[in-house]
Formats: C-alpha cells, structure tokens, sequence
C-alpha cells in the first residue's frame, strides 16, 4: 500500500516535531492503540487492537524513528505482528511552517500487509489505511490544539 | 485377464444411461462425508497457526500462554514435528525437506506453525492468539522470473538456489528439422497458478493407539495411495501401522484432496503427542491459502514449420513454478504431458528443457487436467501463431499435422502410445456440429458491424490412467537405474456374494461424486446376470481391509480405462465360480452354464436353472459339495494393470498413460471493448472416450471439466502481492463460474474404444479442463487480432487487451 497525504496543524514546527515523538500523545492519538512506550535509541513498542472488515486482533508493533532532521522531517520503519496478520512498511513525515501559528505535515506511506488481514481484507485495505491516517491526524490536532 | 465366459442371453449394462447409484442418499442429505464421523470417544479439535510472512525465518515460538488456557491439551511446533518424523520424499535429486508444519523457516503465507490440541475448536482458535512467533523477514520470491536469477534468496539453503530442478530432453533430428525448416515460429507463454473448490474442505480424525503404536487416520483422502506409502515413511512406522479410513462420501476434490497428506501426518503427529484423538476440519481461509494448486509455468517454444503449415519439430522451454516446495507427487504436473508433448500431432522430433522452481507461494499439486491446461495452452496457441504467422487456414494446419486415423496406434516420440482415435472425424463432427461456416459467416456480420468477435479452436489428446513410472523419468538414467523399474497403474476390486448371495463389491477408487458405485454395479450386474439393485457397492476405503494398491485412488481419470476392468475381472471371477458350481449341480459343461435374471440357466434347460443364491448358500454352508478344486465362500479379488504401461526406457521415451481420449473444441465469442467482458456465444466439444460405460456420468464429467475450464479461462487465479502476501484468499477475490456464468455446451462424440484395455474405455474427467482456456484464449486473440493472450481473461485485462 502506498499513499500519501498532508494536514494543516495547530503549533510550531519545533513543539509538533517533539510532540510527534511524545510516546504519550501518540498513545492518545493513535487509532486502537493500547500502549506505546519509549524503548530506547528511537526506538518504540507498540500494542494497537486493528482490524478491517471482520478480520481483527492484537498487533505488536516496534516502531523505529530513522532519519531524523529535526523539525523538518524523519521516518517511521514499523513492524508490527498479530492473530491477523502482519504490517511492515515506512512512513516518511516532513514538517514545514504554514500560516501563522500553523504547521504543514505531509506523510508518504509504503505499507505492506500480511496473512489473513491481507487475503480477506485487500479490497478494503486501502480505504481502512487511509481512515486510520486520517483518523491518527485529526486525534493529533486535537491533542495538540489542547495544549 | 479372465476370458469372458459364453453368453446366451446376455443383459447389457455397460454402456446404459443408468441413474446414479449415489444420489439418493446424496439428495435427501443422508451422505456420509468426514466430518458426519465420528469415530473415537473424547476426540479433541486441531486448530492451526499459520504464516503471515511470505518468507522468514522462525526465531522463537512460545506457546506458553496457549498451553496456559483452560480447555488446551497440547500444542505441536515444527521443531517437535522434525524431531518425531521424517521430511516426505519426493522424485527429484536435490534434497528439498518437505514437512507437513514449517521447520525453521516459513516459505509461504497460510504455512502450519503450531498447532493446538484443544477440547473444542472455539477454544484452539482462541489459543492460537496466545502463541507468540518471532520471525526475520527474508527476501520473497514470488514471480518465477525472480526464481531463475541467481542472486534471488534461495528458499531451502541447503539446494543454495531455486531452481531445484533441470533436465534436458531430445527426441528424434530436432536440429536436423530446424535446419530444413522455412520458417521458425517463437513465442512465450504464462500460464496462471489456479486450482480447483470442492465444496467440501479437507477434513482429518487422526487417533495415535499408544499400545501397539499405530495410527488410525480418517480423511477424505483421493488417493494416489502411493502417498500412504510416504506418510508411512514420514511417520517413522510401517504402512501396516498407518490405518487410513477414507468416508463413504467425498464432496469433489479435483485433484486437490490428494494433497491433504500432509495434513494427515500433522493431525497424527498432534493426536501422538497430545494423547487424545483429533479432528480438523479445513475452513474456506485455509483451503483457499494453504492447500494446494496446479503450477504456473513459463513456456517457451519454437517450432520449425514449412510453409504449407507442417511442423517439423518443437522446442519446448519449460519452467514450473511448484510454490514453496517439491511435494510429492510434484514434479508430476511438468512430466504428467511429457510422453504426449507432440499432442495430437504427428510432429516427429522434439526438443525439452524442463526446470522447476521454488517460490514463496502455496505448494502445487494434482488438480483437474494436471499439467494439460498449462501445456495445451502453449503448444495450441503456437498452432494458432503458425496458421496467422504463414497465412493459412486455422483448419488446414490443424488438419495437415493431425495424427491420421490409420497410424494408430501412434507412437509420439517422447513415448506416448496413443491407442486409438480418429481425430480428423472428430474435428469433422465439431466442425458440423459448431456450423462452423455459419459460425464464421456471424463473426464476420459481427465485424463487419463494428462489434468485435472471435472463434477459437484447440484440438488435444487427453491422457487417461497414469503410469507409476512416468514421474521417474525427472531423474536421469543413471540415476534411475538405482531403483527398481516403475511400470503399470494397478487398480484392486473385490467382489463377494454373502451366504444369502447378496453382492457386495468394494472398490479401493475413494471417489469424490465421480459415479463409480454405479458403474461397479453396471458391470457387475451384466457379468452375474443379477439387477442392479441387488448390488451394494462400497466405496469406502480402509487401507487395513480393502483391497488396494499403490496406483489406487480417483485421480488421472483412471476408473474408466483401469478400475472398471477390475470390477470386470472381479465378477468374472465370481461368475466362473458360480458356473462351475452350477455346472456340477446340474451336470453339464461350465461353458454351457449362463447367468441371467438371478439365475444359473443351463443352456437350453431353463427348468433346471438354479438361483444364484442357492449356488452363493452352497459355497459358504456346504463347501464339502464344492466341485474338486474350489475354495469354500464366495471371494474374489483382482488386480489390473494396463500391460502397455511399461517402465521409461533408456532413450528417455515413456508412455507416460494407459489410454489416450481426444477433444475438438470450438468457441465463438463477443468481446465487449468498452467493459472487456467476454460473451461466449457457441461451444462446442467433441470427446473420443472410447467405449461409453455410462452417457449421464460421461455428460456430467464433460460439463464439470467444461467449468474448472471456463473458471481457469475467465475468472481463476491465486493472486500474491510483489511482498508475497496472498490477494486472493476469499471467494470474494477468489471467483470461480456457477451455474450462472457458464454458457450452454454442445457435446458431440467420435468414439473409437481402446484396443489396449478389456473394456475399451477412456477417461473423460479432464478434457475440457486442458481444452477450455486455451479454446478461449483462441478465440479472444482472434477477436482482438493480437498474439500476447494472458489468463485469466477478466474483464479488465480484456480491457486493457482491447485498448492497444
């Protein structure tokens, strides 16, 4: 699955590009998920209930942060396994200053996807990748419009 | 063979539109199908953990909380599987392990991982959650292309490259021909990777008896039997502690239940080490990712032709794609053709380079047509590409390369013996029956208003009863030389007559809806003179009890040119018997005895006719009065074998099937531009099935073939991603024809019985399956006025063809 995307959020670059790596805003933020915790070395552990159609479950994920050039831009390697199936893939998030007060994230994503989520849900996956995307970034705008 | 005893009055079945013995069970829901059985106490239910990952290595797997769940007895990993059995072998030199479960690495998405043992299904699904499995993901290999290069990640590292297999052929002056010919055609082909649905999934009841270390394994197993054989093997013990229980109904396979011996081996392995007895039944996810299919391949060809359209000689350039691994009876879907490879044609020298590799996809097997789809497709597309290369009539290159009615029986030079056929009459009745100048003439009106149509024709030899020996032939001589010579394709038949003369006749067949209960009956009855009615015929299968041998099984549509003859010699066997006593009894000659309405008639002397069970009381109840010679009860059991099933020889020729039928095929159809989708509007099909031992079954089999072609043709195909992760694992993605998208057939036939076999019979089960895609892919490339044609043709890669 490839796909891309960008959205207009409340803040600074600086602060976004902190709060993007604050494990607990993104544990807020992310669709399904149950913990996300620090790790280490940019590195995160994840546990998010997903699922498309009927297919759902656990994942476990790790995130690795790569690439950092703060705050402009880095990427996301995750790799996450589940009763489900299995999601590996990138994600590339570059920030850059909008209008007043406001910062534009634009997100590339190439996601490959599994096992049984992969064979039931391929027709829906695109469609249910880009909900969780948009999802994931609107929850963020309202974290971070909280602040 | 026993010879036939004289008759007077003889009753015909062989040959009648008789009812099928089966269906009214069938029809009111009375049928026994696996998971109807239940044969041990506290049985337990199998659920499997299966791959996400194409390919990867498996670090760690922890069932600890699995194990921890109330109501789980056990869970099996691959580690403990290749600790307690062997890899199953399979017929080629490099050493590809094949277990039932991955062991240390998994090579295709749906590959076993574990396995729970639990009291109910609900509760083993639940546990499998509960399994944590590490893996390192791995380079996947998924299109055959990325197989041949040798930087692709070899998926059994110890072969060090995924082409596991290679092995030249020649046969006859290929270079001569090539060099005296005026044109030479070239083209490439790829064939898709599809199976088969029976409506029925694989189902296993395996029970491990501790106290005498044997096994008992219910499944709706097909056969090939020889595959008891490799379980047996993979199990550690010998076959007579390998108990295998075939149920009284199987609903349809196509092939594809022969490959459900791995999974008998995993279920007994489960059933050893959890203690209890266990049940899996196969759901539609894991049928459609994880049982099997028939190959992809990659073909490329060259003929040398003259110009008036005669091929002088082929080139055939093969690469099998069999998924994850080499399981047995692979490769037999690249050699199954190879004795016939010239098809219908009376091409004399031929040239053939086989491989076969690995890939991250699901492991292939026997499936409906077994190897003829893939070869059909290339060697009638090139027929095709020859008459539009050299401007000639489609007919007359088909009609100049035809083997000729009075060569038969025709020795094609890879070996095949084709036994009998007139296959020039039976393009002839295609031809008639299609109204193929009229069928030309609304083609053209079509075109000529702008719509865009095409008729397609394929002609191939569809082989019937395969030999042991022919996969042998993957292994060069030498090689071969080391093993005892493999010929024949037995088949076993018991026939008895209880003490009341009631008749029970067993077949060791394991069919799948084929009809074989009712042709057992046909021919029993016409052999006794008994009706129909008065025959019981068992189709179940014990591997303990009945009779049975390694060819044994519903596969190779070989009950009509094998089984049946068995059935035939059985009850020939019973007759002599019941005559000799008869003849005693009533002191004439036992070749003046005939057997009809029940009774042994002297001939000429109805009033001394003696009921048949009187002669069976005799036989069992006072075996002092048996003529001298005579065994008490009434017994019998044959083997057959076709005789000119003989081993590979040492030029590498092989007869590689007992008989040979013959299919003419014509098809006219639309091609919508705009939507791509394909209406078809004429098919036509004309069969040589020898000598006819039931019109219905004959139908039946025609239209079933006719579909699976139709769906490999239009719809079918097992789709993986470029990460190796399977696309097509429902029905929604998955589609196959019903009732609704099948167009109606016409069926003709040019019938010549075989001069090879007691019967005369051929097998008719997969003609169409070879036939139909590529009839259609005719079609649509003379449609569209193109050469490239890729299966399937949906609607959007017609489309995408109609847009160019």
């Amino acid at each position: 699955m490839i796909g891309e995307g960008s959205i207009e959020l409340a803040g600074g670059q600086e602060s976004i590009y902190q709060a993007l790596l604050d494990p607990q805003l993104l544990r807020r933020a992310i669709p399904g998920c149950r913990d996300f915790e620090e790790r280490g070395d940019s590195r995160y552990a994840a546990v998010m209930e997903a699922g498309v159609g009927p297919i759902k479950g656990t994942f476990k994920a790790t995130v690795a942060v790569t690439d950092q050039q703060p705050p402009q831009s880095y990427a996301l390697q995750v790799e996450g396994q589940g009763a489900p199936g299995s999601v590996f893939g990138r994600i590339s998030i570059s920030l850059a200053p909008s209008t007043a007060g406001q910062t534009r994230l634009h997100y590339v994503y190439d996601v490959s996807v599994s096992g049984k989520i992969a064979m039931v849900g391929q027709r829906m996956l695109d469609a249910a990748a880009k909900m969780v995307a948009a999802q994931f970034f609107k929850r963020l705008h309202e974290e971070l419009a909280a602040r | 063979m026993i010879e036939s005893p004289p008759r007077i009055r003889p009753q015909r079945w062989i040959g009648e539109a008789v009812p099928r013995k089966e269906d009214p069970a069938l029809l009111t829901g009375a049928g026994r199908f696996i998971d109807d059985l239940d044969p041990f106490p506290n049985t337990y239910h199998a659920a499997i953990l299966r791959s996400p990952h194409a390919h990867a290595r498996i670090l760690s797997v922890d069932a600890a909380r699995a194990l921890a769940l109330d109501g789980v007895k056990a869970v099996l990993t691959g580690a403990r599987v290749a600790e307690i059995s062997k890899p199953f072998h399979a017929g080629i030199s490099e050493p590809v392990h094949f277990y039932p479960i991955a062991v240390g690495k998994v090579r295709y998405v749906g590959e076993p991982v574990a396995v729970v043992v639990a009291r109910d299904r609900y509760i083993a699904e639940d546990a499998l959650d509960l399994i944590e499995v590490e893996y390192e993901r791995l380079e996947p290999v998924v299109e055959i292309d990325r197989a041949l290069e040798r930087d692709s990640a070899p998926l059994h590292e110890n072969v060090g490259s995924n082409v596991v297999h290679e092995r030249s052929f020649v046969y006859g002056d290929v270079d001569g021909a090539f060099a005296a010919a005026e044109d030479v055609i070239k083209a490439t082909f790829r064939f898709p990777k599809y199976a088969s649905t029976p409506i029925e999934t694989y189902g296993v009841i395996a029970h491990y008896q501790r106290g005498t270390d044997t096994y008992a394994i219910h499944a709706n197993f097909q056969g090939p039997f020889v595959l008891h054989t490799l379980l047996a093997a993979a199990l550690r013990v010998p076959g007579n502690r390998v108990r295998v229980l075939v149920p009284p109904d199987i609903g349809g396979s196509y092939g594809i239940k022969a490959l459900l011996y791995p999974y008998m081996a995993l279920i007994a392995l489960a059933s050893k080490e959890s203690g209890v007895p266990v049940r899996w039944i196969e759901d539609r996810l894991e049928h459609l990712c994880a049982s099997s299919s028939l190959t992809d391949r990659l073909t490329k060809v060259q003929a040398a032709v003259l110009r008036d359209g005669t091929v002088l000689a082929l080139r055939l350039d093969h690469v099998d794609n069999v998924g994850a691994y080499v399981r047995a009876p692979e490769p037999a879907c690249l050699y199954r053709m190879h004795g016939t490879s010239t098809g219908a044609y009376r091409i004399p020298a031929i040239a053939i380079h086989n491989r076969l590799v690995t890939t991250n996809k699901l492991p292939t097997g026997l499936n409906r047509g077994y190897g003829g789809q893939e070869h059909y497709f290339a060697l009638e597309r090139t027929m095709a590409l020859i008459a539009k290369r050299l401007q000639l009539d489609r007919l007359d290159v088909v009609r100049r390369n035809l083997v000729h009615a009075d060569e038969f029986p025709y020795r094609a030079p890879a070996g095949s013996v084709l036994d009998s056929g007139d296959y020039q009459a039976a393009l002839d009745e295609a031809l008639r029956l299609a109204e193929y100048g009229k069928l030309l003439a609304a083609r053209d009106r079509a075109r000529a208003q702008g719509r865009c149509a095409g008729v397609g024709l394929a002609c191939v030899v569809e082989p019937s009863g395969s030999s042991m020996g022919y996969i042998t032939i993957a292994l060069p001589l030498e090689q071969r030389k080391k093993s005892l010579p493999k010929s024949g394709a037995a088949e076993a038949v018991t026939v008895a007559l209880d003490p009341t003369g009631a008749i029970t006749v067993r077949l060791g067949t394991a069919p799948q809806g084929q009809g074989h209960q009712t042709v057992a009956a046909q021919i029993v009855a016409e052999e006794l003179g008994v009706s129909l009615e008065s025959i019981e015929v068992i189709a179940e299968v014990d591997t303990q009890t009945s009779p049975w041998t390694i060819a044994s099984g519903t596969y190779s549509s070989r009950f009509a040119p094998i089984a049946a003859v068995a059935v035939q010699s059985a009850a020939r066997k019973v007759a002599m018997k019941l005559r000799a006593i008869a003849a005693q009894e009533c002191g004439v000659p036992a070749d003046d005895v005939e057997l009809a309405e029940g009774l042994a008639i002297p001939r000429g002397e109805r009033a001394k006719a003696i009921p048949i069970k009187r002669l069976a009381g005799l036989a069992h109840w006072n075996p002092l009065a048996l003529p001298a010679g005579l065994e008490p009860g009434v017994y019998e059991t044959a083997y057959y074998s076709v005789p000119i099933l003989e081993a590979p020889d040492d030029q590498d020729r092989v007869n590689s099937s007992a008989v040979y039928g013959f299919v003419a095929d014509i098809c006219l159809l639309e091609v919508d531009r705009d939507t791509g989708k394909i209406d078809i509007q004429r098919y036509v099909s004309v069969h040589d099935t020898g000598r006819m031992l039931n019109p219905l079954l004959a139908e039946g089999q025609i239209r079933g073939g006719f579909a699976h072609g139709l769906g490999g043709a239009l719809m079918e195909e097992i789709v993986y991603d470029e990460s190796g992760a399977l696309l097509s694992g429902t029905f929604a993605d998955y589609l196959c024809p019903t009732a609704a998208e099948i167009p109606p057939l016409q069926i003709g036939h040019v019938d010549t019985p075989s001069p090879f076999t007691p019967l005369g019979a051929k097998g008719i089960g997969e003609g169409n399956s070879m036939s139909v895609p590529v009839t259609i892919a005719n079609a649509v490339a003379d449609a569209l006025g193109i050469d490239d044609v890729t299966l399937p043709l949906t609607p959007r890669r017609v489309w995408e063809l109609a847009q160019r």
